[in-house]
This record gives structure tokens, C-alpha cells and sequence, in this order.
């Protein structure tokens, strides 16, 4: 199929994108990698504008935060972040993630910050970015503000807005990040996913955090329930047991809300073991 | 002797260069672009069809439906009685039976504006009650797809061999054994396409992606009019088939009727989802298998009920028969099994038609009798491969009980040669909550139809060739065919063959199959594995005559007896030196008119015919799995491939057969399904949601050999490649059955949802 009519703007300041983005049936495109294949596909109304950000200077940046943590611009490529060593060393969670995402060709096009922004409930970036307590830079006509992510997933960027930039925040000292998932096909999207952190406590690694991909309308943070447990011991399986219980699920063509729930458990338990053997003693 | 040698492909170079020449490829003046507007609905009345703003939007040229394109409906070619006709038109009028069917074609200047266009037709739809399951479809009240067609059943009827009634009173064990076999999609790698360019006088030309360029041709003249001397069918590179591009495409007869109608060419190239929706599917049976053993495990009877979904029409591929009817002839596969009941039936519903797929009917009773044997061997407490060995065929010919003769074969030397490669099967699996099992299947695969084939498959069908082989004037050799090759290697297998029984280098040889204007005819065209025995077969008969008149002219111009001459390597030779080149043989044949005036047959030219008698490959797969008992995942470890198909005549070529049609049959073990919503559209409509498997998905192959000349083929040779769709699924299945402590498999795709249902791990 070939793409609808659609107008293609490319602006050079982020003002000039702005003003684009406050025009009607205007979209950012940052990547394009689920929104140009849908549109060729007549799956979804075509915007009247694509307004492209691939030109807007300083939107490319990745960087170390002073705090130690990162700041991810807007049209910074999945495989960039792949590769980088501050991702390795800062988020090792959204590196392991990342290798998980589409294959080579797509992650060279998609960008970290416009999955995160399309919000869908199965994949991995968005999953990643609530696991590790992200914030969404959003700008629009009325300025700037902050946001955290757990919150945008639920609704998205407001027409007219961007997600200029997402900040991470540094990995408590001896931190373990763990990234699970499961499709049918490995590259897939997830029919459900698991990321999980552990820090140091006393006598051994303890959750710090672990939330759950494709089963519910986002990513579900079930890190209160499960918070300071042993990985491997009755309590945290009990509570894990629990926290799959409270889950939602969807049922679709690729799973049942039982099967989701059943994964999601399995991947909660391995994904925190995997963890805590990455957490410093 | 070029015969027997892995020599790299001819035609690769070119294809890997860029140098291919797809439908989508080609650019006649004047071309008009088709893209149909097709129903979103399963079962429709259309009370009108609104083109007018179509008709305005920029670059559009037509808008046809089918009031405006009259012709004659395509019709399944079948003969067996009981079988009903549904007459498919090319455009639907009126009613539309399956979601993806086509109602209107746009022709316009660019693709991309014949797209916007189709947006613009406004179809008034009335949506009508539908039927997507042939269960559902036989119940009291359930819609009709075909008003003539009572109860939606197109064919029921019975096949009894033997005495199973007697077999099943006498037995100790009977394993039942359903299956709910999957819907694939053949998802070539290039889609369906043509371009129709009309001529003033009516006669027209047609580049089609098919397999069968003489079997279009003869469609199009059924549904146009036209005599088919006067189409002329050009089927240029085409990147896959597997079954698919045998039948003509209604969209083909629209494109060519839409040229006609307008006066300029038009092209049509299918698109991914236009193909997974719209094209025909494939397999889809509904088995209930009841296997009858002995206590000392004899595998004494097989009875099975065999229901096809056929979709909307019986489709013009053959019938809606080629999956239930053809897969009953071969229940017994390659074991003694001596006596078989199958009630075979094709029931129609509102899902797009049933046509081809690689393994064509057996693919799935194949996967239910080897699922019921490893059940069988776990009751008796028999290592499966053993309770197979004490059953598979010794002995040749053998007659089954179906009435197949199988002519030669290595059924359980591949067995045990498949048993020996599996190096995994009895190493620990990876991880807690990890099961490993095992699965090995053998199985015979009808490889060579030619007639005789086709009727010990009790299926008629003109599956003869006829070739033509000619010396040029420099002594090169060209040899025209009408099976054409979507990917299989014919311009160099087809090569070897001619080069080792004429007695020239292999690069002299050049095959021709794309043109009816220029090749003979052959009425089936590729498919069915029947090219190497049975165009292969023609040409080697050609080749000896066409030896015999080389060495004549040779002979004449040397004043030297036949007998005392030979053609090797491209020249004549006597008393071991070369004495002529195959050029100055054709020169003189040519151009000496003294020498032609000593000769009966002076022209280098030769046709020769074949239909050859039916001959049986066999071999035997293995898997070794390791199943996650917490995700459902199956990852396939290993793979053993052993294949047996006779005489080898490019043995690399054998290998990536062997090889491709296991990766098909991976996919369909764990991943492929079409998979119709509650709305009655496929599910499976992108490859986001139509999973074949990628290179990620499949493991190393330990590949082996065996070689039983066929005594009825020239050369001993045998058709293959299909093998691996047919007996891959089962092999894994079986694995998966194993690893999961002898869990009983009755639906494929092993989803990750299903194998925790079998496991017991979901309820």
C-alpha cells in the first residue's frame, strides 16, 4: 500500500515545529516506525500534517545528567541509545529492553522518545520508562512542563505538544535492572513483559521496583506490592501471586487475559532474579 | 557428467545482481494501475455501487464493477462426482461470500492514486448473516454461501479399503486422535500480479506471476472468449509461488477484462495485506484419526474423517477437494497399514477459498497419524521410532492400501539415519521449568505426477509435458518448456540434465519456460513436484534423439559410421580425440545444403512427450524442543532432515528444497494462522500478525541423504521438495507432545496459550 495524502513539514527551530504542531490534524513524526507503516496501511485517519522533528537542532542529544542520571532527546534513535555506554552504565534496563525492539532496521529509524510517546500498553519503552521513574519534558504553545511518565502513559501528549526530551533518573547505589519479555516470535512485540530493579538491603538483594507490560491499559507499576521482599522467598511469591491476581488483562488474538496473567507472573519472578544477581552485594 | 553435482545456480547471478524482472517491474506505454475495492464484510447483498467521486479524483481513468466487465465465471476442473460446482466470478455481482472479495477495480495513472481512489467508491452494503466454521456451516439454519448448495456441504463420500471395520474389531489398542489443523496463508515473497496489454484486434498479452503459464492461458480463454492461440501469457521472475500461483487469480481475469475494456494496459501487483486477506489460504482441515494397533504393535487400520473448510468457492486451483480428498489417499503414509476407512468432506463458508499450499493435502492427516502413533508407543510402551520401524514399508513395490505403489525407497534406513543426528535428545534441558522432548516422523511424499500419479491418488488430472530441445546454428542448446520456476533452479537442474544426456557442457544449455508463444504446452505447469520427473523426464527423451541426429550430421560430414562417433563435453569424438564442435556439427547442419540432401532429418530440432508412471520419495524428520512450562514458548533445538528422492541431479539444490519446506513447516508447527475474527476477517492480515518464522526461529539442520533410483523414472530420479511441509509439523508436535509427558495435541499452531493448555499449566 502507498501513503494517503498527507502534508510533510520539517521544521528548524522547535518554535517553527510548535506553531506547526498547533495547526489542525497536525502529528510529530520522530522515527515513524509504527505511525508511517499504520498510515500506508489506510489502518488509521491521515493526519492532514506530519510535522517531522528529525531537523530541529539539539533534539539528538543524549546525555549524562549531572545527578547521574540521563536525558534523552526527542529524536534520539533506539539504536543510538542501544549502543551507548552511558545507557549501558546509567539504565541498564532500557539497553537490555532496546535490543528487544523491532530488529536492526527499525531501531536504526524508531526513537526511544516516540514509542514512549505512542504509549503502547505492550511495548517496551513506555514499560521501561515508568520501571525507572522517567519524566517527559513536554512542550507546547503554553510553555514548558514536566511530566511524569507513569502519568503521560495514560493519556499521552496533548494535541500540540511534544516530549522534548525524557530524564531518567540515577540507579540507586548497587542497583540491579533486569528487562524480561515474551512473544511468540522473539523481536515481537510482547504479549507480556517484566522489568524489575533490586538494590543492596541487609543479607542480600531486595525489590526496589518491578512493573508489568501487556496487561492492562498501560504499563502496570506493581512495585508497592512487592517492595523491600527477598527475591526467592515466600513473601515476595505470595505477594506476586497477589499482584498477578489484581491484574486486568486484555484478551486479544495474541492472548488470553488468563495467559497474560500467567506470564506476567512467570516474567515478574525471573526478571527479579535476574535482578538481584545484578545487584552488588 | 553433469548429473549429480552441486554446481551453483545459473540463474543467481542475475537474480542476485538486481537483474530480475518482476510483474512489478514491467512498464508498458500507456499503463494504467488496478487496485480493487473489496468487501469488509463476510457476506453481503451490494445495493449500489457510488464511483462518481472516485471517478473525479486526480489520475483515475475508470471505475469497473462487474456490469461493466461480462464474462464467463471461473469454474473448478474436477470431475469427481458428488463434487459441486460454485461459479466464481472475477468481480463479484451482487453478493459478496468472503471479506477481501473484490467488487470494483480503479484503474488509474499511479498506484498511489488508484489507491486514494478506491477510498472514494462508495459501496452500499448490506450486510447479510455468515458462516466462518464448517461446523457451524452444516448446522440446521446456518446461512447458505451458495443458494444451490444445501447444508453448504460441496462434496461428501466415503473411501474404504480393505476390511477397517474388521481391523478395528480385532484390535488391542485404538488411539483417537483429533486435529483442528491451522489456515495458512503461502505468503510467497512476491504476491500476485499481471499486466494485460490488449492488442486492436483483440488478441492480448498477459505478464503473470504464475506457476502455470499454458493453465492462465486457458482460464483466460474460459472466461474471455478468446481462443487461446490468441493470449499469449508471459510469466517473467516471480519470487515464490508454493502452490499459490497455480490457479488463475479472479483478479487476473478482472485485470485482463478491465484492458479490453479500456484499451491500454494494466497492471495489477498485489499487496501484503491485500494478499493475506484476499488471496486464497490454504490446508484448514478438521480430522478425527482412530488408529488401529496390535498388542505386539502392528498398526493394523486407520479410519479418519477428513472435513476441508473450503472458503467461499471451490476454487479453480483444482477444488475445494485438494485438501480432504487428496489427503485421504495417503493416511497410510509410508507404513503397512493394510486397511483405511475415510469420510472425506468440503464444506463451504464465508472465509476466502481454499487453493495450494506446499504438501497439499497431506500435511495434516500426516500430522494426526503421527501424532496417534507416539501416543500409540507411549500405551505400548514402545520407543516410538521402534513401533514405527516394525511398521514402515521393506519391501518394493509395494502397493498400499490406498492404492499408491510405492516404487523404491530407504523408509527405515532415513528413520534410523534420522534417529542418529538428533545429538540433543537425551541432554538435559537449559533450565528449571524447561521440558525437552523429542518428536521423529517418516514420511512418503507422492513425488512425480504425471497422470499415473494423479489416479493412484484417485484424482484426474492432464499432468504430462511435452518439450523441445534445439541445436542453434553456434551449437548452443536451448530447451523450451512451459515449468516455469518461482525460485526451484530449473534453468540449472533442467540444464544438467540436457547437458549429461547430449553430451555438452552445462553452460551451453539454455532453458526457456516464460512464454506460451514459445514453449510447448504443458497443461499443469509447476507444481505438484512433478518438473523434475516429468519436464526432466521429457527432456533427457529429447536429448538421446537429439544425440543421435548430432552424431548423423556429425557422421555425414566425416563420412565416418554412427556407431564409431560420441558427443562429449560439446564435441564430437572418435577414437578419444575430438574430431568436430558441436558449432561446426550445427553449421553444417544448418548451412551445407549437400550434407542436409544425405540426411532424413537434418533439422536439430526434436519434441518429445512424457508422462511418466508415479514415483514415491521418502525420508524422515526430527526435532528435539525444549518447551518453558512458565511462557508456553517452544523453542526448537534441533533439526534432523533426511530425504530420499532417487537420483540426485543438483544435490545443493535438493538441500535448500529439503530445507525451505522444513522452515515452512516450522512455522506452520508453532507460528502461521489465519485465524478469522468474530467479524469474519482474518486476523492474520500483516506479517505483524501473520507470524512466519524468521531466521531467529529456526535452528541448525543436520541434513543426510539416502538415494533409491526410482526403476520407473528415466534416470531413477523423483520429485521433492514438499517434504518438510508435510512431516515438520508432526516431527514438532510430536516433540512438544513428548515433552510435555505424552499431553494430547489437538490443534496447531502450538501457540504459547495452547501448549499451557495442553501442559495443564492453564485451564
Amino acid at each position: 500500500m502507498t501513503l494517503p495524502p498527507v502534508g510533510y513539514v520539517r521544521p528548524r527551530t522547535l518554535a517553527e515545529a510548535l506553531t506547526a504542531l498547533a495547526g489542525e490534524g497536525a502529528r510529530p513524526l520522530a522515527g515513524g516506525q509504527t505511525l508511517v507503516p499504520a498510515l500506508a496501511a489506510r489502518l488509521i485517519p491521515a493526519p492532514r500534517t506530519l510535522v517531522d522533528l528529525a531537523a530541529v537542532p539539539g533534539l539528538d542529544v543524549l546525555e549524562g545528567t549531572a545527578d547521574g542520571g540521563l536525558r534523552i532527546g526527542a529524536m534520539v534513535r533506539q539504536r543510538a541509545a542501544e549502543r551507548s555506554e552511558l545507557v549501558a552504565g546509567r539504565a541498564p534496563m532500557l539497553a537490555e529492553a532496546l535490543a528487544e525492539v523491532g530488529h536492526p532496521s527499525v531501531r536504526h529509524r524508531g526513537t526511544v522518545v516516540g514509542s514512549v510517546a505512542h504509549a503502547d500498553p505492550a511495548a517496551e519503552l513506555p514499560a521501561v520508562a515508568v520501571a525507572l521513574g522517567a519524566v517527559a519534558e513536554v512542550a507546547g504553545a503554553d510553555g514548558r512542563r514536566d511530566v511524569a511518565v507513569s502519568a503521560l502513559v495514560a493519556g499521552g501528549p496533548r494535541a500540540g505538544e511534544v516530549i522534548v526530551a525524557l530524564r531518567l533518573p540515577a540507579p540507586a547505589p548497587g542497583e540491579g535492572q533486569a528487562w524480561l519479555e515474551t512473544a511468540p516470535r522473539r523481536f515481537d512485540l510482547p504479549v507480556a513483559s517484566a522489568g524489575a530493579r533490586c538494590v543492596p538491603g541487609d543479607g542480600g538483594p531486595v525489590v526496589a521496583g518491578l512493573v508489568l507490560g501487556g496487561v492492562g491499559p498501560t504499563p502496570v507499576d506493581v512495585g508497592d506490592a512487592v517492595r523491600r521482599l527477598r527475591p526467592g522467598s515466600a513473601e515476595l511469591a505470595s505477594a506476586l501471586d497477589a499482584a498477578a491476581a489484581r491484574l486486568d488483562p486484555p484478551s486479544d488474538a495474541r492472548g488470553s487475559a488468563q495467559l497474560r496473567r500467567h506470564l506476567a507472573r512467570t516474567l515478574a519472578e525471573r526478571a527479579i532474579a535476574r535482578a538481584a544477581e545484578r545487584t552488588a552485594a | 557428467m553433469s548429473m549429480g553435482r552441486r554446481i551453483r545456480r545459473l540463474e543467481d547471478e542475475r537474480l542476485v545482481r538486481g537483474g530480475a524482472r518482476h510483474v512489478g517491474d514491467l512498464r508498458r506505454p500507456g499503463q494504467l494501475e488496478a487496485v480493487f475495492v473489496r468487501s469488509p464484510h463476510p457476506a453481503a447483498r451490494i445495493a449500489g455501487i457510488d464511483a462518481a467521486r472516485a471517478l473525479a479524483a486526480p489520475g483515475v481513468a475508470a471505475v469497473l464493477t462487474a456490469a461493466d466487465l461480462p464474462h464467463e465465471p471461473l469454474l473448478d476442473s474436477v470431475t469427481i462426482p458428488g463434487l459441486r460446482k460454485t461459479p466464481h466470478p472475477a468481480i463479484a455481482a451482487g453478493r459478496v461470500r468472503f471479506t477481501g472479495e473484490p467488487v470494483a477495480i480503479v484503474l488509474a495513472d499511479t498506484r498511489a492514486h488508484a489507491e486514494d481512489a478506491a477510498e472514494q467508491v462508495v459501496v452500499d452494503w448490506r450486510p447479510e448473516p455468515f458462516v466462518l466454521d464448517p461446523d457451524a456451516a452444516q448446522a440446521p439454519g446456518a446461512p447458505l454461501v451458495h443458494d444451490h448448495v444445501p447444508g453448504n456441504v460441496l462434496y461428501a463420500g466415503d473411501k474404504r479399503y480393505g476390511d477397517p471395520d474388521g481391523a478395528f474389531a480385532a484390535a488391542d489398542l485404538v488411539v483417537e486422535q483429533p486435529l483442528h489443523g491451522n489456515r495458512y496463508a503461502a505468503a510467497p515473497l512476491e504476491g500476485r500480479g499481471c499486466l494485460a496489454e490488449p492488442a486492436p484486434d483483440g488478441r492480448v498479452t498477459v505478464w503473470a506471476s504464475t506457476m502455470g503459464p499454458h493453465l492462465l492461458r486457458r482460464r483466460l480463454a474460459q472466461t474471455t472468449g478468446l481462443d487461446e492461440h490468441r493470449i499469449r501469457v508471459i510469466a517473467p521472475d516471480v519470487g515464490g509461488a508454493f502452490g499459490l500461483k497455480i490457479p488463475a487469480a479472479p483478479e487476473e481475469v478482472a485485470v485482463v477484462l478491465a484492458a479490453r475494456a479500456v484499451g491500454r494496459p494494466v497492471r495489477w501487483v498485489e499487496g501484503r495485506r491485500e494478499q493475506l486477506v484476499a488471496a486464497p489460504h490454504a490446508k484448514d482441515q478438521r480430522i478425527a484419526l482412530e488408529l488401529a494397533v496390535s498388542g505386539d504393535g502392528e498398526l493394523l487400520a486407520v479410519r479418519a474423517s477428513l472435513v476441508g473448510n473450503a472458503g467461499a468457492y471451490s476454487f479453480n486451483a483444482a477444488s475445494a477437494l485438494i485438501e480432504p480428498y487428496v489427503g485421504a489417499g495417503l493416511l497410510p503414509g509410508p507404513y503397512t497399514i493394510g486397511h483405511v476407512a475415510a469420510h472425506v468432506r468440503s464444506v463451504l463458508t464465508n472465509t476466502a477459498p481454499i487453493s495450494p499450499y506446499r504438501g497439499v493435502g497431506w500435511t495434516q492427516p500426516h500430522t494426526a497419524r503421527e501424532l496417534a502413533i507416539d501416543r500409540a508407543a507411549r500405551e505400548l510402551g514402545l520407543d516410538p521410532a521402534e513401533l514405527r520401524r516394525r511398521n514402515l514399508v521393506r519391501a518394493f513395490p509395494h502397493r498400499s492400501a490406498t492404492g499408491m505403489v510405492y516404487d523404491s525407497g530407504s523408509y527405515v534406513a532415513s528413520l534410523d539415519t534420522a534417529v542418529s543426528l538428533l545429538r540433543e535428545a537425551d541432554t538435559p534441558p537449559p533450565g528449571p521449568g524447561v521440558r525437552r522432548g523429542i518428536g521423529v516422523t517418516t514420511y512418503v511424499e507422492p513425488a512425480g505426477w504425471g497422470s499415473d500419479g494423479a489416479l493412484q491418488s484417485e484424482w484426474s488430472f492432464a499432468s504430462h509435458d511435452t518439450v523441445r530441445l534445439q541445436v542453434d546454428p553456434t551449437g548452443g542448446v536451448l530447451a523450451a518448456v512451459g515449468t516455469p520456476s518461482q525460485g526451484q533452479g530449473h534453468a540449472t537442474t533442467l540444464a544438467q540434465i540436457v547437458a549429461a544426456e547430449l553430451g555438452v557442457p552445462v553452460g551451453q544449455v539454455e532453458v526457456v519456460a516464460d512464454d506460451t508463444h514459445a514453449v510447448p504446452v504443458s497443461t499443469a505447469g509447476t507444481r505438484a513436484s512433478r518438473v523434475a520427473t516429468v519436464t526432466g523426464g521429457a527432456l533427457a527423451l529429447a536429448a538421446r534423439e537429439l544425440r543421435g541426429r548430432v552424431l548423423a550430421v556429425a557422421a555425414a560430414r566425416l563420412d565416418a559410421p554412427v556407431a564409431a562417433l560420441d558427443l562429449r563435453d560439446g564435441h564430437v569424438v572418435r577414437d578419444g580425440e575430438r574430431v568436430l564442435t558441436l558449432r561446426e556439427v550445427a553449421e553444417a547442419a544448418h548451412f551445407d545444403p549437400g550434407l542436409r540432401a544425405r540426411l532424413d532429418h537434418p533439422e536439430l530440432v526434436v519434441t518429445a512427450f512424457h508422462d511418466p508412471p508415479a514415483a514415491y520419495s521418502n525420508g524422515a524428520i526430527g526435532a528435539v524442543v525444549d518447551v518453558d512450562l512458565g511462557t508456553g514458548s517452544v523453542a526448537v533445538r534441533e533439526l534432523a532432515i533426511v530425504e530420499d528422492c532417487g537420483t540426485r541431479i543438483n544435490p545443493m539444490i535438493v538441500d535448500g528444497q529439503a530445507a525451505g519446506a522444513v522452515v515452512q513447516g516450522l512455522g506452520g508447527a508453532l507460528l502461521e494462522d489465519i485465524a478469522y475474527d468474530d467479524a469474519g476477517v482474518p486476523a492474520g492480515s500483516s506479517f505483524a500478525t501473520y507470524l512466519l518464522p524468521r531466521i531467529t526461529d529456526v535452528p541448525e539442520a543436520a541434513m543426510a541423504h539416502h538415494e533409491s533410483p526410482s526403476p520407473v523414472t528415466v534416470n531413477g530420479v523423483k520429485g521433492m521438495g514438499e517434504s518438510g511441509a508435510i512431516a515438520a509439523p508432526a516431527a514438532i508436535a510430536c516433540a512438544v507432545a513428548d515433552a510435555l509427558g505424552g499431553a494430547r495435541i489437538d490443534r496447531l499452531p502450538l501457540t504459547p496459550e495452547r501448549v499451557l493448555r495442553f501442559a495443564g499449566v492453564l485451564a
